[in-house]
């Protein structure tokens, strides 16, 4: 399968296990997680603090360094087992193969160095680029990502530039060389709302327009529904759900994913429901379900034996990880005690 | 007349009782800038209401709350307590308006544990003794849902939403009648932020707290907040009962930034009343006119001309062109 022109999937990630030594104990932030993802396809990695996300697309970019973490299972990026290259090796495919955007794109970005220049060096990966023809790419890129004026702009510095315009340049950087796979990690929690809104359309034209695949890393339900085709629902480094959003939002199965959305803060509705409990300790291993101790549904096996990711259906792709998933008459419960509650507050 | 037991929480049109602290046409500058800060902001925090106040980054949300916590100094205006004009750095405002911040964890002195940092109000003012005051604290750090046990550790041992419980409890010890709460959960996960809106909703039903609650999230603001005021560059463009901000908005702005917030309804199409236009990039508090000119889809020479007033009772508007019905004064 691996090592040909292109790979069935652009990402595919097969039972990957990262543990973190603490003093604490060993902490296993990413506990046997496998996903696929195709070409220009868009998958949203949704979860709360801790829950593993951040670790997940770090290890997927080749950003967790073996020294402090122990890592198993498979990372295939477009067919290339990244896992057991050698850094050096690997660093050949960030920029080309595949970039990252982080959270706080003023950290991101040199203080100093004009971002044209930031640009040219990104864009100067690709060995065929000289200073002229870099130049001039840098320039089309800061009119693609939507920056006004973008010639002019090439000498400002980041700290000149709004916070919304400095994460267009951090994503003019990130798809300087064409990557086939672009991960971003919460790209836009630090910006207003209407700005958000279009970042959130920059990458929805990149995605359509250049065929690059990505990965968004959001705690916002919203976000990753309206711009992603899949999403994984990741609790204590596991994916609880996985599958088309349209259908995972629809009909959430697995208790935790019904439990986040009930979470939610929506407009039009009464106050969000806490979910009840504790955030999970990473460093006790249970070995049944992790979202056990905080759900009204779990019984004994729930404890005992961790549940496997199971399809809904045949060929949807939607599958969930829990002994007690919500069927129709529980999910009908559910809303009916919500209708209760919200009327309670209105 | 709405009848006032009708239900619980009643959409409220203005009643006539004199607000628990009322913010008269506030202006704040800071140094080194020509333009206020804060320009002409009036905002009335009522018993048992919350107020939620929104905006954009810089739209001079948390400058405005500074001002109500005395914390910034007022270029113009004046703030009136229970309908009487005080000076603004009176005791008695700072006895009646207590705040909690978006970090609580650097609220709290990091060498103490939790309820020494809560008993210190008592301290300050000299109330009770060191065992009346622990007491007193540990009552209120368990009536917000922390126990002993977690009001012994310091504030790096618990979470951010243990530790804003404990900000709400140092807040309400001395019983103040109004909460200045500037994105209290803004650093939080959602299950953990759904706790603090439901403990916040607690004090509003039963101490009959007046809230001002400041968000950049609309979602956050629509679920919790009786009222709904919307600040762009410095002013209050537009202010109404929640539901009205967040699905009949009249101003430009209100509408562009609810139109902003991806929701869950996948099946309900994202709107679109208003569409959007670059942005110029412009002072935009000196501008002569309306100070959304910059970004209005909808301006016209009026727009750039004059500047409009916020006009209304029940439902206050800052605009020449109101998006949807007309005069939003006849609301």
């Amino acid at each position: 399968m691996t090592g040909r022109a292109q790979a069935e999937h652009l990402l595919d990630v097969r039972n990957l296990v990262v543990e973190f030594d603490t003093p604490g104990g060993p902490v296993r932030a990413v506990d046997g997680v496998s996903l696929q993802l195709r070409h220009g396809q868009r998958l949203g990695l949704v979860g709360e603090s801790g829950s593993g996300k951040s670790v997940l697309s770090r290890t997927v970019m080749g950003l967790t360094r073996a020294r402090s973490a122990t890592i198993t299972g498979e990372v295939l990026l477009d067919g290339n087992p990244i896992l057991e290259w050698s850094e050096r090796r690997r660093r050949n495919l960030w920029g080309r193969d595949v970039a990252m955007v982080f959270q706080d794109p003023l950290s991101a970005l040199h203080p100093i160095t004009p971002i044209g220049g930031q640009i040219i060096e990104a864009v100067r990966r690709d060995p065929e680029m000289d200073r002229r023809a870099a130049h001039d790419r840098a320039v089309e890129l800061l009119d693609q990502v939507g920056i006004p004026q973008p010639r002019q702009r090439m000498t400002s510095r980041a700290h000149e530039l709004s916070g919304g315009m400095r994460q267009r340049v951090a994503i003019a950087m990130a798809i300087a060389c064409r990557p086939k796979l672009l991960i971003a990690d919460e790209p836009t929690t630090a910006l207003d709302v209407t700005v958000q809104a279009r970042i959130l359309e920059l990458f929805d034209s990149l995605c359509e327009q250049n065929g690059i695949g990505l990965v968004l890393v959001s705690h916002d339900l919203g976000v990753v529904g309206r711009h992603t085709d899949q999403v994984a629902v990741m609790y204590a480094g596991r994916i609880g759900e996985v599958g088309p959003v349209r259908d995972v939002f629809a009909q959430p199965t697995m208790h935790y994913t019904r439990a986040l959305m009930a979470a939610m803060p929506q407009p039009g509705r009464a106050l969000p429901r806490p979910i009840p409990g504790l955030p999970p300790n990473l460093l006790d291993a249970a070995p049944g379900c992790r979202f056990a101790p905080r759900c009204a549904y779990a019984t004994d096996e729930c404890t005992n034996a961790r549940p496997s990711l199971e399809p809904i259906g045949i060929g949807s792709g939607h599958r969930y990880a829990c002994w007690h998933p919500s069927s129709p008459t529980t999910a009908a419960r559910d809303r009916a005690e919500a209708v209760d509650a919200g009327e309670g507050a209105r | 007349m709405r009848s006032a037991d009708a239900s619980e929480r009643p959409v409220r049109s203005l009643p006539t009782e004199a607000p628990v602290v009322e913010l008269v046409d506030g202006s704040v500058g800071y140094e080194g800038s020509s333009q206020y800060a804060v320009a002409g902001v009036s905002l009335q925090l009522r018993a048992g209401e919350i107020l939620g106040l929104v905006g954009e980054s810089g739209c001079g949300k948390s400058t405005t709350a500074r001002a109500l916590l005395a914390l910034a100094p007022l270029a113009q205006g004046h703030i009136r307590l229970h309908g009487e004009t005080i000076a603004q750095h009176d005791p008695r405002l700072r006895q009646s308006v207590q705040a909690i911040f978006q970090n609580p964890a650097g609220s709290f002195n990091p060498k103490r544990s939790l309820v020494d940092s809560v008993a210190e109000p008592m301290r300050v003012r000299r109330i009770g003794s060191p065992a009346e005051r622990r007491r007193r604290a540990l009552a209120e750090l368990d009536r917000v849902g922390i126990t002993e046990a977690m009001a012994r550790r310091r504030p790096h041992e618990v979470s951010g939403g243990q530790c804003q419980r404990a900000a709400i409890a140092r807040a309400t010890l001395l019983r103040p009648e109004a909460l200045v709460c500037d994105e209290p959960v803004s650093a939080l996960d959602v299950s953990i932020q759904a706790q603090i809106l439901e403990l916040l909703d607690e004090l509003r039903r039963e101490d009959g707290l007046a809230m001002l609650f400041i968000s950049h999230d609309l979602g956050v603001v629509a679920s919790l907040c009786d009222r709904t005021a919307v600040m762009y560059a410095g002013q209050v463009v537009e202010e109404a009962a929640t539901p009205v901000v967040a699905s009949a908005a009249s101003h430009p702005y209100s509408v562009i930034l609810q139109e902003s917030v991806p929701t869950l309804d996948l099946a309900e199409q994202p709107r679109r009343v208003v569409p959007r236009v670059p942005t110029e990039e412009v002072d935009v508090r000196a501008l002569p006119g309306c100070r959304f000119t910059a970004t209005c889809p909808l301006v016209t020479d009026v727009c750039h001309d004059s500047a409009p007033e916020l006009l209304g009772s029940d439902h206050r508007v800052r605009c020449h062109h109101p998006v949807g019905s007309g005069d939003p004064s006849s609301s």
